[in-house]
């Protein structure tokens, strides 16, 4: 068995595994930490094993709570949680099985911290280092914005770590990527604002009502929920959020002048 | 004796900017409240009856007792309905 250490947000997971597969995989994505430069203790130990399953299929799930445990199983991983999400274990089929346990662990780890959400967005940092995020639906342009944002850093280019605390929110560099590598940052940046992106032949924003921004939100996290009292830490952190943050919605072209009205 | 109506043990609500948002945790969905409609779930964090709320309503906005009454008692029923308040106990 193999140990190591992994950051993710303010996090360190510590990871057990006998794969060496699994290790490739995660040197692959995630920001490794030596075990001397650790600075802390590790806040969730994970075993992870491969080989489980058949590759990606669709997205169908189930959840379920049995003794005190949550349990997640896709047709290509399985994930077991204890109730303080602080232990579990994970099989999976392959890399791509893996991001997505792993965001469904981390996401279900910072709900339960109350520290922060997951949320479906691309992020760079502009000229002031303050955070960005450009979120909307499906095909609405999040990578596309993140490429045009180029050379700006980008802290995300599908889901965002966002940390939500005292009265601000901060992005931190995210592993769970699609196309694009760990930017290596390791500082926090403030978010600015949110923006719900629209394909259009202009290039303008609009400032959302808080109350209107969370019902289009509430679909933009990264969270498999499926009790009533998890339900109510996800409200509690958008509200504290949609307090602190403003939400636009940006029309823009594919072209990098939607920088212009940002 | 005239029921009162609380917040629902289910429910999760924040005001956002004057707005209410309502979830039902049981079922995650959400029910936006503004204008007169806020002003009377606001009211509800207390057990209130029909004509608690109207009465208070008429005392906040132009509006007669009659209207009142018919306008508060018809969004308590479809606040009960979807099980954002119950009957205090």
């Amino acid at each position: 068995m193999k140990r190591f250490t992994v950051k993710i947000g303010d996090h360190h997971f510590d990871i057990h595994t006998s794969s060496d597969q699994v290790i490739d995989w995660f040197a692959d994505s995630y920001h490794m930490i030596e075990p001397t430069q650790a600075s802390k203790s590790s806040d969730v130990h994970v075993q992870v094993e491969a080989g489980y399953g058949t590759s990606f299929i669709d997205h169908a799930y189930v959840a379920h709570r049995m003794d005190e445990r949550i349990i997640f199983e896709r047709r290509d991983y399985r994930l077991v949680m204890s109730a303080d999400c602080t232990l579990a274990m994970l099989a999976v089929n392959n890399a791509f099985s893996l991001r997505h346990a792993m965001m469904n662990l981390y996401s279900t780890w910072i709900v339960h911290a109350n520290w922060g959400l997951l949320l479906h967005a691309s992020c760079a940092v502009d000229a002031n280092d303050n955070a960005i995020l450009f979120s909307g639906r499906s095909g609405a342009g999040k990578s596309t914005a993140a490429r045009l944002s180029a050379p700006r850093t980008l802290l995300s280019d599908e889901a965002a770590i966002v940390r939500i605390k005292d009265g601000q929110a901060d992005v931190l560099d995210s592993p769970f990527r699609s196309e694009t590598d760990l930017s290596g940052v390791s500082q926090s940046h403030p978010l600015k604002a949110i923006h719900l992106l629209v394909q259009s032949s202009e290039i303008r924003r609009r400032r959302i009502q808080p109350a209107e921004a969370m019902l289009f939100m509430m679909d933009k996290l990264f969270y498999w929920s499926f009790e009533g009292d998890e339900r109510r830490n996800v409200m509690r952190l958008q509200t504290a959020l949609l307090q602190t943050v403003p939400v636009y919605e940006l029309e823009f072209q594919k072209n990098s002048r939607f920088w212009e009205v940002i | 004796m005239k029921p009162k109506y609380c917040w629902s043990s289910a429910t999760e609500s924040a005001e956002l900017e004057g707005t209410w948002v309502i979830m039902n945790a049981d079922n995650g969905t959400l029910t936006r409240l503004s204008g007169v409609s806020g002003y009377i779930w606001s009211m509800l964090r207390e057990p209130s009856s029909v004509a608690d709320v109207a009465e208070s309503v008429v005392s906040e906005y132009e509006v007669t007792i009659d209207v009142a009454t018919v306008d508060s008692e018809r969004l308590l029923q479809e606040l009960f309905e979807i099980g954002a308040v119950e009957y205090a106990s």
